[in-house]
């Protein structure tokens, strides 16, 4: 389709994103599809909330409710088949609702910002973890801050992903950069030592220019005014090692996709810069399928494991299909299952908050219950609040598709 | 002079605005009145135009004292019926194109017609309507409105209900009554059979219709039909009626108005008064002329095209070469031997009210009954008329109350208890006059969703009806204005309300559906 | 990347290319956002159901009359061999995916969304036929808040062909009013029976015959009806409702999981950018800028209602992905609506025998081939038909493709 990508390209703004509202055709495929209209009738479905109400703010603003309880995991997106950017229009709305983020809870705000939380929380990781680990704090901080009591926190980990690098001797090969962004960096840092190990055996020497965060929970909450400074410094620290020509691989679909298309939707960051760091982000996975396949065929071993497969909302955004499913299916003897369920229902930081929380676990029930009847050993998801979410909720251990590879490759991921 | 020592009683033809406001107007003077419509209330020219209220300002140098008129009246409607005018305000911009030296005449013309006008900085202009042509030499702003015309309507004809006038819709006159040169009563035809009603006046505002009903005793009224062809562009791409600065023409407005933006018209001079087919070089002619004003425009959706048919009428004696002009008149038939025959012709929606009044006038003169016009100072709606009417508000409506799940038009937000009230209240039984007072099936959808959601709640409360005839119906009235259009997206809609309707509802397109006239 | 085959578009007609493609054994990439046209879909497969010729002329026996149709339908393109071998070959498939069809050699009359008949030659176990209802007294479930089931209609219609109804009015599980949310809400109710047992007594004890909006779940619809029927003990049947067809998604699921648990590439979302198209090598760009290699293509973009084809503002027809040469059916100058609308459905990719397009004058090209609402010369909606044409022409597709990937293996 050759219009079909003018809306949801790398390089056009908001205007474009709005502009794509008169495509609708009204055949409601993204309500049937929406995670969070499925369980809630005060969620009137990504229609409504997307180009239907468009319509009605250009004629004139009205206050809003309906947009604050979208999840934006973007599952209305992928599936519309008249290439509207429903979850971009919606989230455009919601930065509105809350003033670009003046009129923004604390909590929220909190919850924007989780490199500096990791980053405090990371100067005392053994207290921080054990006073987010009490009910009692957490009562207080769901009634300070209206971050939901029984929401997955991850653990801390101060900053040891970087520690481990610094101290991990790479051999010489192609470099390609690693965005490990601040959940590998302060609360997931296997992730990373898994995808290092994993590209060094291929003959990578991988860096990591920063750790930087890709601000996606501030703009996917409608934070967008104190984004703006924060997103042009991580593009300014990324651009340096994309005019070098590398790739720069992420182990989060959310913050590739942050990194890939929603600047210029949501900041309208349109210049070329910006632009060539958009181009040159890739998925883990992605990368690893796309040339690596028949080499990684050699060195996986069996794993005769029940396997069940979860790709994050975000995952459908980059358009690429499901390559970690791809390269799983490399593992010989692998019992893999894919997930029937449209989203966990963390949606980022969506289920942490006190009044979305209950949404949240109601569409995660499905993914719960395919669970339960198949008794995976492990769950594989490519994002990390997704992990977070799926093993607070299943008790099953959730990893992402590198760490799997690894495992099969030497045992430890 | 003849002398009424009772209140007379009128009956009035055309239920349109010029109609609905001769009967508020007569009912005002106390007179019982009647008024026979052969459709639904607004379904004629009423309807079947860009939708503005004008400032006059388009007239200032062709017909200063129209353009005077037009002003004072845009005023007054806007006072009388706030809740249905949405005060967009107009601006004329002069391009490349356009007659240079036209601008300055303009500008005095709007002067003499005590038109408000103001000069603007292009640069600003063009800043403030993005979707307008980068080549604006010249801007001027002027006082223009929108205003609903179907809500006006209904809010004259509600008015003259509650002055004890009868509205009486789907009647179609078929013969008039004469006593000794005098009409007397019209004899009328509707689906609970045929009628006489007797008056002492009859006052023909059938708008293009009105030579029809004067021929049906032998009268002529000269009009020039024109047929003016209208596309609905899928959104509101200006904030302001945005004119071209020439002497008023085809196809030189675009008009903000609900949630779209319409342009037009073209003019066409026809002999028909049902003359409402758009034929697909009349697109492409509209096309190419908005592509000035708008350049992006071949890239918009257009969710449909129409055309009403303007009723303009030749004063005697008018030389054939000159344009034919926009103020109204009124005939009175007792002149040619008729007496208690009145037609009023000419005029436009804005001009409705004081066309009706300058009727009221003439007909008390001839009846000798005392009574002045009191319809530009007596309210037109009772309780609060605090801010205009405003696209938006059904959706500020919804999202107050959360009631998303009852949304029954989702394309305009029209919600179930507004369409239950109007068939239990009203006594409302088809789609089609649903779609006219509440904007169903207005928006991009054209009805494909909202059309069954609709016949099953009239079902609900006329389980008699034949509602999957009139869902069909109402199908077909719809396609017939998207298929003109259907290119881009608008043509996958159009595939999308076939599919809906023939596949999944198994509605057939049946040759006399697909056929049909316009139904009214 | 490469693979032997490209689809564009995961719609009907591309995944049965795509299932038939992998059972010969090749590598398949799918290109395309979602199930599209599927959830337009009412429920069963429609071969023939109208006369091309005539809105209102119902078909008894559809593949009776594949030869009178017009040289140039699809249907005559594909055969009457292949469409039956296609037909057979579905309905395994819909067996095996849990979505059995049952095809009886005619046309029964389903029950539309609003109580009128349609021709339909394929049905599934609990769909709303007139011979399953007639004569009977049928309780007609409205759920409360839910708009897209014009009830009060079907009920109109039934009792014009005799049928007597009753509405009941019911509450849905988890209060969901949406066609999907209701679908899900059925699906993950743990004690259906218990629901049922409390609806019985809203039930008017002379009815023997329950018909539910097509709604009934997703995955779970199958033990959810089987445990109305048990409760309520009588025939509890599916009437289609406005869209998106539940009926429609559960096919497009079910289809989706069988092709992805045979390792075949899904891309969700994704629009083509650009695309090189050589005689023995197709490369396409994403709307992301990835580029996609193949030997062959197999086009399913859906025709005018799935944006496969577009029309300009002057009435000119451009197939969008590759531009093959289309078939002008002068779309925008309008006589009748009934015309206009024939003239958007019947225009499309112009084809030779073989389902292969054209480009740029060349002659036919051998390694793509067009399927379903992308071919010209058929209107589906006026036939209904489209089931039927997509699950025929994707099965050609792949054959006739398996035919040309062999002829490359051997050269």
């Amino acid at each position: 389709m050759l219009h079909s990508g003018v809306f949801i390209g790398i390089d056009h703004g908001s205007a474009n994103v709005l502009g794509s509202m008169d495509q609708c055709t009204k055949c409601g495929i993204c309500n049937a599809h929406c995670p969070v209209a499925a369980v809630t009738r005060e969620f009137p479905g990504p229609k409504y909330c997307g180009p239907q109400a468009q319509r009605f703010r250009l004629a004139g603003s009205v206050p809003e409710w309906s947009p604050m309880l979208c999840s934006g995991c973007g599952v209305c997106t992928s599936v519309c088949p008249n290439n509207v950017a429903i979850s971009d229009i919606i989230t455009l709305a919601k930065a509105d609702i809350v003033g670009g983020g003046d009129r923004i809870s604390l909590g929220q705000r909190l919850l924007n910002r989780p490199d500096l939380i990791g980053r405090l929380g990371g100067k005392f990781p053994t207290l921080t973890n054990t006073l987010l680990g009490s009910s009692i704090v957490r009562r207080i901080v769901e009634s300070l801050f209206g971050i939901h009591r029984s929401a997955p926190l991850p653990e801390v980990h101060g900053r040891k992903f970087r520690k481990w690098l610094a101290s991990h001797d790479q051999e010489n090969g192609p470099i390609v950069s690693y965005f490990s962004g601040c959940a590998i960096e302060n609360y997931d840092p296997d992730v990373g030592i898994a995808l290092v190990r994993l590209l060094n055996h291929l003959g990578y020497k991988v860096q990591v220019p920063t750790d930087r965060c890709c601000s996606l929970p501030m703009l996917s909450s409608g934070e967008t005014g104190p984004a703006r400074a924060r997103v042009q410094a991580l593009v300014d620290a990324l651009h340096p090692s994309v005019l070098t020509g590398q790739k720069i691989i992420s182990t989060s679909t959310s913050c590739s996709l942050t990194l890939r298309a929603k600047y210029a939707a949501y900041l309208d960051m349109t210049d070329d810069k910006s632009g060539e760091v958009a181009s040159a982000v890739v998925d883990a996975c992605e990368f690893l399928l796309d040339g690596h396949a028949g080499r990684l065929r050699k060195c996986l071993n069996a794993m005769p494991l029940r396997v069940l497969y979860h790709g994050p909302c975000q995952l459908r955004g980059h358009k690429m299909g499901t390559p970690a499913v791809e390269l799983m299916q490399l593992i010989p003897e692998i019992n893999l299952q894919l997930s029937q369920a449209d989203c966990c229902g963390i949606g980022g930081t969506y289920g942490y908050e006190k009044n979305k929380h209950d949404i949240a676990l109601a569409v995660g029930a499905s993914l719960v219950e395919q669970v339960r009847q198949f008794e995976p050993d492990i769950i594989v998801c490519d994002s990390e609040t997704c992990r977070w979410n799926i093993e607070a909720r299943t008790s099953v251990e959730c990893v992402h598709p590198v760490q799997l590879l690894m495992r099969a490759i030497d045992g430890r991921g | 002079m003849p002398q009424v020592d009772h209140n007379p009683r009128a009956i009035v033809i055309g239920g349109g605005a010029t109609g609905c406001a001769v009967a508020r107007d007569l009912a005002l003077r106390g007179f019982g009145v009647t008024l026979v419509e052969f459709g639904d209330l607004g379904s004629g020219t009423s309807s079947r135009f860009h939708g503005m209220l004008q400032s006059g300002a388009r007239y200032a140098v062709s017909d200063t004292d129209y353009a005077a008129e037009c002003m004072r009246e845009r005023l007054i409607v806007a006072d009388l019926a706030a809740g249905v005018v949405e005060q967009t305000g107009g601006l004329f911009v002069s391009l490349p194109d356009d007659p240079p030296e036209f601008s300055d005449r303009f500008y005095d013309g709007c002067l003499s017609a005590n038109i408000p006008v103001e000069e603007l900085d292009p640069d600003l202009v063009m800043a403030r309507e993005p979707a307008i042509s980068r080549h604006v030499l010249r801007a001027f702003s002027v006082p223009d409105a929108t205003v609903q015309s179907w809500r006006l309507v209904n809010l004259l004809a509600d008015d003259v209900r509650r002055r004890g006038g009868e509205i009486l819709t789907r009647h179609q006159v078929i013969g008039m009554k004469v006593r000794n040169g005098r009409m007397c009563g019209v004899r009328v035809t509707s689906a609970a059979g045929e009628v006489t009603l007797e008056a002492d006046v009859v006052l023909n505002a059938a708008g293009p219709w009105s030579a029809r009903v004067a021929a049906m005793v032998g009268r002529t009224v000269d009009l020039e039909l024109s047929k003016g062809s209208i596309i609905a562009l899928s959104h509101r791409m200006v904030s302001h009626a945005v004119n071209r600065c020439r002497p008023p023409t085809s196809h030189d407005i675009i008009v903000p108005t609900g949630t779209v933006g319409l342009f037009g018209a073209t003019s066409e001079v026809v002999g028909d008064p049902d003359t409402t087919n758009v034929r697909g070089q009349e697109i492409q002619e509209l096309l190419n002329n908005a592509e000035v004003l708008l350049p992006e425009v071949r890239n918009y959706r257009v969710y449909r095209a129409w055309a009403g048919v303007r009723p303009l009428f030749k004063p005697k004696g008018w030389p054939s070469e000159k344009p034919v002009p926009r103020r109204h008149s009124v005939i009175n038939h007792g002149d040619d031997g008729l007496v208690g025959f009145f037609t009023v012709c000419g005029g436009s929606l804005t001009t409705h009210r004081s066309m009706a009044e300058d009727l009221g006038n003439q007909v008390c003169l001839s009846l000798g009954f005392d009574a002045k016009c009191i319809s530009a100072i007596t309210p037109l709606t009772r309780g609060k008329n605090g801010h205009g009417w405003r696209p938006a508000d059904n959706y500020r409506g919804i999202e107050e109350d959360r009631c998303y799940q009852s949304l029954v038009c989702e394309c305009e937000a029209v919600t179930q208890s507004e369409v239950i009230d109007l068939i239990e209240n009203h006594g409302i039984k088809h789609i089609h006059d649903l779609r006219r007072r509440l904007r169903i099936g207005f928006g991009p959808c054209q009805g494909t969703f909202c059309g069954s959601r609709v016949a099953a709640l009239i079902a609900r409360y006329h389980p008699d009806f034949a509602s999957n005839d009139d869902l069909g119906r109402f199908w077909v009235e719809r396609l017939k204005g998207i298929v003109h259009t259907a290119w881009g997206q608008q043509a996958r809609q159009a595939l999308l309300s076939d599919t809906v309707y023939r596949e999944t509802l198994g509605v057939r397109l049946k040759p006399e559906l697909a056929t049909s006239a316009d139904y009214r | 990347m490469k693979t032997d085959a490209i689809i564009i578009g995961t719609e009907l007609d591309g995944l049965i290319a795509a299932i038939r493609l992998r059972e010969h054994g090749y590598s398949v990439r799918m290109i395309g956002n979602g199930g599209g046209s599927l959830h337009y879909a009412p429920e069963g497969i429609h071969v023939l159901g109208f006369s091309p010729r005539n809105d209102e002329e119902i078909i008894c026996e559809p593949l009776a009359i594949i030869s009178q149709l017009d040289q140039s339908h699809p249907y005559r393109k594909v055969g009457i061999d292949q469409i039956r071998n296609a037909l057979d070959w579905f309905v395994n498939i819909s067996g095996e995916i849990h979505q059995k069809i049952t095809i009886s050699g005619h046309n029964e009359l389903a029950v539309s969304a609003t109580g009128l008949s349609i021709p339909v030659y394929g049905t599934s176990e609990h769909q709303a036929t007139v011979g399953k209802i007639g004569g009977k007294t049928a309780a007609l479930v409205r759920f409360r808040g839910y708009r897209d089931f014009p009830v009060e209609l079907v009920a109109i219609e039934l009792g014009k062909t005799g049928t007597k109804t009753e509405i009941v009015d019911v509450v849905a599980p988890g209060d969901a009013v949406e066609n999907a949310a209701l679908a899900k809400a059925f699906d993950e109710l743990e004690e259906t029976d218990s629901y049922f047992t409390a609806l019985k007594d809203s039930i008017p004890s002379y009815a023997d015959v329950m018909l539910f909006p097509a709604v009934m779940g997703l995955s779970n619809f199958h033990r959810t009806l089987a445990s109305a029927e048990r409760v309520l003990g009588m025939p509890c049947l599916e009437v289609p409702t406005l869209p998106p067809s539940v009926p429609g998604m559960r096919l497009e699921r079910a289809l989706t999981n069988y092709l992805r648990n045979g390792t075949a590439s899904l891309h969700s979302c994704s629009g083509i950018s650009g695309s090189s198209f050589e005689t023995d090598r197709i490369v396409v760009w994403d709307d992301m800028g990835r580029q996609y290699e193949a030997s062959l293509v197999i086009v399913s973009n859906g025709g005018v209602l799935m944006g496969g084809l577009d029309v300009d503002s002057y009435g000119v027809v451009h197939e969008t992905s590759f531009g093959f040469k289309t078939y002008q059916s002068e779309p925008l100058k309008p006589t009748t609506v009934g015309r206009s609308l024939n003239a958007l459905h019947i225009t499309g990719v112009e084809t030779d025998d073989a389902l292969r397009p054209q480009r740029n004058g060349s002659g036919f090209c051998r390694n793509a081939f067009v399927t379903g609402r992308t071919l010209p010369h058929w209107n589906p909606a006026m036939e209904c038909s489209t089931e039927g044409v997509c699950v025929a022409t994707g099965w050609a597709a792949a054959e006739n493709a398996h035919e040309y990937l062999e002829s490359l293996n051997v050269a």
